[in-house]
């Protein structure tokens, strides 16, 4: 993120608008292609996890609120601003600080903890761990963050004068997305495993907070999985939007009234309608988050090398290019994270 | 190197026993036992919604059902052992179902719960012989 937020500090370049430019349309559109794919895939997965929130909450079967939750998406992007809807999404977003509150209100054993931070593969269920691990290095570094983030950092006029700001945004805004992840992962161990409980629906996931918190955790667990998916949504709406639009050469941005871009607002009106088919017809929401995940493992080095070649090209970066430490962490954990995927989804998918 | 241990261990996970089979789906089937235990108990069940309890006892049933199926269909393990198994986690679909009817219909009783224990204890039996 903080690569894609300097590149468009310094060159007022979205991520797709210089890919194209330094690598050619043949190229750009392949790539194109298969984000345009993964983000309608993931955007599906998350319209899922809205649709299941509400189904926590009400009762009502999950596939009766696709169409609805689709609908309260496209209003929220037909009507809102760009601002808006970013401030809106980070503030209400904060509930899921009460995983965090929630792992220490646990008191885990801190050696443990620690030890958990050196990456392990358990003796027993290797595969399913090492598919979880995949699933969740996808969660935490997907390709439509990095598009959506230059996007973003272009609508709002960044110019060098942002280089420090975004550097400290990146930090914190993946800081916190991983201390979140944290706390769901030690509030799983500490909850889940001793009763040998293993998520195979959302209802599990729920007793994470609702077994120690029983007077309101349930609650804080719905009022979570509905806003963490209903951002995520609502950003990989308009980065489906962003990369078609920056890609073909279209006219393109939030702020501007539909009818200034039409064919930006026709993007995300299609891409919503088409995720909210699968949920509509009862595809399994959390089976669907977990391969998308995973998928977005797969895909990453198709999006980062291209990234990778401009950070490190003097013509755009001027002397804002890559250091090699930066280049050399992005190159490891791309790699690796693609080969682990590679190994683990398909014997996951054929052994499960 | 460690990765491409990793890599390696993952494509030989791919390869598991029946033993292995069967008890992944034993521990999974008391995994909703537990569930059903937690979300059924005094503390938690008045402050959760009648209709997230029912719901969660009726995909527990299924999914025990399912994992009773996937057991009885491990061919390979002793019949004692496979048969032992099967009826274990199939007595805990069989509560589970009942336990959701009761939910729907009202409370769940007293009796519902004792039967919930005692499958749960049954299935936990059966788990502990098997690896997972």
């Amino acid at each position: 993120m903080e690569m894609t937020g300097r590149l468009a500090s310094v060159t007022r370049h979205t991520l797709a608008d210089a890919v194209r430019e330094r690598f050619g349309f043949s190229f750009h559109v392949v790539v194109l292609s298969g984000q345009v794919l993964l983000d309608l895939f993931v955007l599906t997965a998350e319209v899922g996890g809205i649709a299941y929130a509400l189904q926590l909450a009400t009762g009502v079967s999950f596939p009766i609120w696709a169409a609805p939750v689709g609908l309260a998406l496209w209003s929220l992007l037909w009507f809102g601003k760009f601002v808006v809807i970013e401030n809106g999404v980070a503030l209400v977003g904060l509930v899921t600080v009460c995983f965090v509150v929630g792992a220490v209100w646990q008191r885990p054993p801190v050696m443990e903890l620690l030890h958990g931070i050196v990456p392990s593969i358990p003796r027993e269920q290797s595969l399913k761990y090492a598919f979880l691990a995949v699933s969740i290095l996808g969660a935490t570094i997907s390709p439509y963050m990095v598009s959506f983030y230059s996007s973003g950092a272009v609508e709002e006029k960044w110019d060098e004068s942002h280089l420090r700001s975004n550097r400290v945004v990146a930090w914190l805004g993946m800081s916190f997305g991983s201390i979140v992840s944290i706390g769901v992962v030690t509030m799983a161990a500490m909850v889940l495993a001793p009763r040998g409980i293993e998520i195979e629906r959302y209802e599990q996931a729920a007793w994470v907070l609702a077994v120690p918190f029983p007077a309101w955790g349930f609650w804080l667990f719905v009022a979570s999985l509905g806003v963490g998916c209903f951002g995520a949504a609502l950003e990989l709406s308009l980065d489906i939007s962003y990369i078609v639009a920056q890609g073909l050469g279209w006219q393109w941005g939030e702020d501007l009234r539909p009818r200034d871009d039409a064919r930006f607002a026709l993007v995300y009106t299609g891409a919503l309608a088409l995720a909210a088919v699968p949920i509509a017809c009862g595809v399994e929401p959390l089976e669907l988050t977990l391969l998308s995940m995973a998928l977005t493992v797969v895909v990453l080095p198709f999006i980062v090398f291209p990234l990778l070649v401009i950070m490190n090209d003097e013509r755009y970066l001027k002397n804002h290019r890559n250091g090699p430490i930066t280049n050399a962490a992005v190159v490891l954990i791309t790699v690796l994270g693609a080969l682990l995927a590679m190994a683990a989804i398909p014997l996951q998918l054929a052994g499960s | 190197m460690r990765w491409w241990v990793a890599v390696g261990l993952v494509g030989l996970a791919g390869c598991s026993s029946p033993e292995e089979k069967a008890g992944r789906a034993l521990h999974q089937a008391q995994g909703w036992a537990a569930a059903a235990e937690a979300i059924t108990s005094d503390r938690l069940v008045a402050a959760l919604p009648a209709h997230f309890v029912a719901r969660t006892l009726g995909t527990a049933a299924r999914a025990a059902e399912a994992h009773a199926r996937t057991i009885d269909a491990v061919r390979d393990l002793a019949d004692d052992e496979r048969r032992s198994s099967t009826d274990a986690v199939r007595q805990l679909a069989t509560t589970l179902e009942a336990s959701a009817s009761s939910v729907h219909g009202g409370q769940l009783d007293a009796a519902h719960k004792a039967a919930l224990l005692e499958a749960y204890a049954g299935v936990m039996a059966r788990a502990r012989s098997l690896p997972h």
